[in-house]
């Protein structure tokens, strides 16, 4: 694993996935033009899962090169952690004695081992803003805090309909449901449910076209829109 | 027909929404992450919340569950409003709670 990396390399990187998904997607609407309309929704739906997968893996890895680039607030945070951790435990009165080490440029390697010992991808969650705060330096985590209300509205409602497509759960349906309720009416109109969408209407959700566009290359833009705020 | 009162203090980033004319006897507050609630225990309803970090709250489903679509929807319109043009105060009428309220309220309550 390389021992430094670029944020904006992660958002390029994003941005090229961005563009092939959205051009795979083009590709295969033009062959299945004249096909069963499901057929096109399943393609559709494809669509939104391959970006919605780049999305957390870049978000991820964003976040890794942010802490790698800068450490100091992750080591403030991890130290504060870990004496906490020492405080509420069986040894807390060596909690003063305790003198916590660490380099003071986390490589990306240490960095992911830090954060998910089995090298998945950081769970943000709703909390993306809060780990911001939390573990990158301000340069970083003020990019961040800056998205738009709408931008961190649409990021969490492409989590959700994510996870409603995979887990197909009650519990996932109805967090994508109110998710998409929420959305900003003035920015997202096109992307915010007109009525509730069961997990067998995702398809057509996603396929569905507003205005000239069909909602899933709209996620596609926003969520490419999104990344390239975070560039530095 | 019920009535649901926001505030948004910008210094402190923070909602404050309280449902008019209801007199609670015993209340109880419950944390759950951003959220805090003012529960009326006997009566099992939400008669006040308040939203920590309004700028960047986005975990409308407690108040979902508790006050159904319509309600959050206009929450969120008035967070955006508040958050862009700086409105402090909006109220928001409603029917009906959801079906979800009760058992998300006696859920709170237990853990609380």
């Amino acid at each position: 694993m390389a021992r430094t990396r670029d944020p904006n390399d992660e958002v390029d990187r994003f941005v090229t996935a961005v563009d092939d998904s959205v051009s795979l997607w083009r590709r295969g609407q033009d062959v299945l033009a004249t096909s069963d309309l499901d057929l096109r929704k399943v393609a559709s739906l494809d669509a939104f899962v391959r970006v919605a997968v780049e999305w957390e893996r870049f978000r991820s890895r964003w976040h890794i090169a942010a802490i790698n680039r800068d450490s100091s607030t992750y080591r403030a945070d991890l130290e504060r952690r870990f004496r906490e951790s020492i405080k509420s435990g069986k040894f807390k009165e060596l909690e003063p004695f305790v003198h916590v080490q660490l380099p003071p440029q986390l490589s990306v390697a240490t960095v992911q081992q830090l954060l998910d010992p089995l090298g998945r991808n950081i769970s943000f969650g709703d909390k993306w803003t809060d780990r911001a705060t939390a573990e990158l330096s301000p340069q970083y985590s003020a990019k961040v805090l800056s998205l738009p209300l709408a931008d961190l509205l649409l990021v969490t409602a492409g989590e959700k309909i994510r996870n409603a497509i995979v887990h197909r759960s009650t519990s996932s349906v109805n967090e994508m449901n109110t998710a998409l309720v929420v959305l900003d009416a003035t920015i997202d109109a096109d992307l915010a449910r007109t009525s509730r969408i069961s997990e067998s209407g995702i398809p057509a959700y996603l396929h569905a076209q507003p205005q000239s566009v069909r909602r899933v290359e709209i996620w596609h833009l926003r969520l490419r829109q999104v990344a390239s705020s975070l560039r530095i | 027909m019920s009535v649901l009162t926001l505030q948004y203090s910008a210094d402190a980033d923070r909602l404050q929404a309280r449902v008019r004319s209801s007199e609670a006897s015993e209340v109880v507050r419950v944390q759950q992450d951003k959220v805090a609630l003012d529960i009326d225990r006997a009566r099992k309803r939400v008669v006040a919340f308040e939203v920590a970090d309004f700028r960047h709250f986005v975990s409308y489903q407690l108040l979902d569950q508790l006050f159904g679509d319509k309600v959050v929807q206009k929450i969120a319109a008035f967070q955006s409003a508040a958050v862009r043009t700086l409105k402090s105060e909006d109220q928001i009428q409603f029917m009906t709670l959801p079906s979800s309220n009760r058992r998300t309220v006696e859920r709170l309550l237990r853990a609380a």
